[in-house]
């Protein structure tokens, strides 16, 4: 964690809004493209970012800074999105046409259209993992956070998270390798 | 696609950007705890004593059970201990009572059954009272039994003639009948002592007869009294005259014949003796 996120979470304790403004600008945008790639909409995500904020400010006096404000900010919103989940009953994977316009919206990171192309097919094969391997993708490669951080923000050891991530990656490995039936 | 790809492929995942008013939606929603509100957090927070009541509360309610129980316990167990001092003392007493009166029920089973044992004697006594005069009594009714003996026996009614005496008849007849055995013993005695010896001469009397004779004191003698002999009518008859009568009963008027057949004579047979020997004519 770096120091200036530490003084702002202090000074946050403190009852400093300035600094809970800054940390909002800070992480609101990863907390809400979680959600969104989780929920499959963009009101659901706004939604369930405004709870998750809200029990940050709510449950901030408890945190004790043994792990990072980041990473404790996601284990927050892996159990808002739990919950939501509990209580919706519902699993909305992205639709082929959020994921075009996500590529569309940002041409960058893929070198060419096959890798697109490759790239469309592998983020739909992640919704089709089960929860487990789908909370360790979404965590470790969508929102960058370390296995330790992974580990971490859904309470599980280091070790589970390092099988789920293998058994995810050569699940989607087969996928991918699969014959598509349609074209 | 290998491993190494795929990993590379999904940190390059694309973020959708939030909505333009959220950042300020959150913002807005920022409700951090108050200063002065942290301060009393925290001042109550160090308040030992407070946060420690409740525990406090508990423990000394915990401990006053735990004495008043352990009180009870104590008075139960005192209680107990008297209750069980009282029944040994109400156990003592009531065996002293049984012992006290134990001797006068013996007494008075003593006193009952030496009653009982003179009634019973006075009892004994009457009956051998009544005995005695009894026993004086037994000569005069010996007497009186002799006497009615003998009107029973003058009463008795006399029995049936010999003629008329169905059972009498039926015993001669038996009697005749066994009789006619025996001469027909004798009678074939004689001839196989005849041929014994070598004649056709049968036996001058009974007497040589008794070698071939099972039973010769009842053969000899005719079965109704048992006393009256056979009598030889043609001793050393030969046996060329099968119809000569060798042996006759007396009694029942039977007869052998030299050719050993037995015949039972009636009235109208009687016999007749030529040159010695006896035949039967009508």
């Amino acid at each position: 964690m770096s120091d200036d996120v530490k003084n702002l979470v202090e000074r946050a304790k403190s009852g400093d809004r300035s600094a809970a403004s800054q940390l909002i600008t800070e992480f609101y945008e990863r907390i809400f493209a979680y959600f969104r790639r989780r929920c499959g909409n963009d009101e659901d995500a706004a939604d369930l970012t405004q709870k998750t904020f809200c029990k940050v400010w709510t449950s901030l006096k408890n945190y004790d800074q043994r792990s990072s404000f980041n990473t404790w900010l996601h284990s927050i919103a892996h159990h808002v999105y739990v919950d939501w989940r509990r209580v919706n009953h519902r699993l909305d994977p992205q639709s082929d046409e959020w994921w075009d316009a996500c590529i569309a919206d940002e041409p960058g990171p893929f070198e060419n259209a096959a890798e697109g192309e490759a790239a469309h097919q592998l983020y739909r094969a992640v919704e089709q993992l089960n929860d487990e391997q789908r909370d360790i993708v979404h965590l470790h490669y969508y929102q960058s956070l370390s296995i330790q951080e992974t580990a971490d923000a859904l309470s599980i050891a280091t070790s589970t998270v390092k099988c789920r991530l293998r058994n995810a990656l050569t699940a989607l490995q087969g996928r991918l390798t699969e014959p598509k039936l349609h074209v | 696609m290998n491993t190494e790809a795929i990993e590379k492929l999904l940190r390059k995942a694309p973020h959708n950007t939030a909505p333009a008013g959220l950042r300020n939606t959150l913002k807005s929603d920022i409700d951090l705890p108050s200063a002065s509100a942290r301060t009393l957090e925290h001042r109550e927070s160090g308040s030992w004593l407070r946060r420690w009541i409740p525990a406090l509360g508990f423990a000394v309610w915990f401990l006053g059970c735990v004495i008043v129980l352990g009180v009870q316990a104590s008075r139960i167990a005192e209680l107990k201990e008297r209750a069980r001092a009282s029944e040994a003392a109400r156990r003592a007493s009531a065996s002293l009572l049984t012992g006290a009166n134990e001797t006068p029920s013996a007494s008075t089973t003593e006193i009952e059954q030496l009653r009982k044992d003179l009634a019973d004697l006075a009892r004994l006594r009457g009956e051998v009272e009544r005995l005695r005069a009894e026993l004086a009594e037994l000569p005069k009714l010996q007497t009186e039994n002799a006497q009615l003996r003998l009107t029973l026996k003058a009463q008795v009614p006399p029995g049936p003639k010999p003629e008329e005496d169905y059972f009498a008849q039926q015993q001669g007849r038996a009697a005749r009948i066994v009789c006619v055995n025996h001469l027909k013993q004798l009678c074939l005695a004689a001839r196989i002592w005849a041929n014994d010896s070598k004649s056709d001469a049968l036996p001058k009397n009974v007497e040589s007869l008794k070698p071939y004779l099972k039973s010769a004191e009842k053969m000899l003698f005719c079965p109704s009294d048992g006393t009256t002999p056979y009598q030889v009518l043609s001793p050393g008859a030969s046996e060329n005259h099968p119809l000569v009568v060798f042996v006759r009963c007396t009694i029942h008027n039977n007869v052998g014949l030299v050719d050993g057949s037995v015949q039972q004579l009636s009235p109208s047979h009687k016999l007749v003796q030529r040159d010695a020997e006896w035949f039967i004519e009508r």
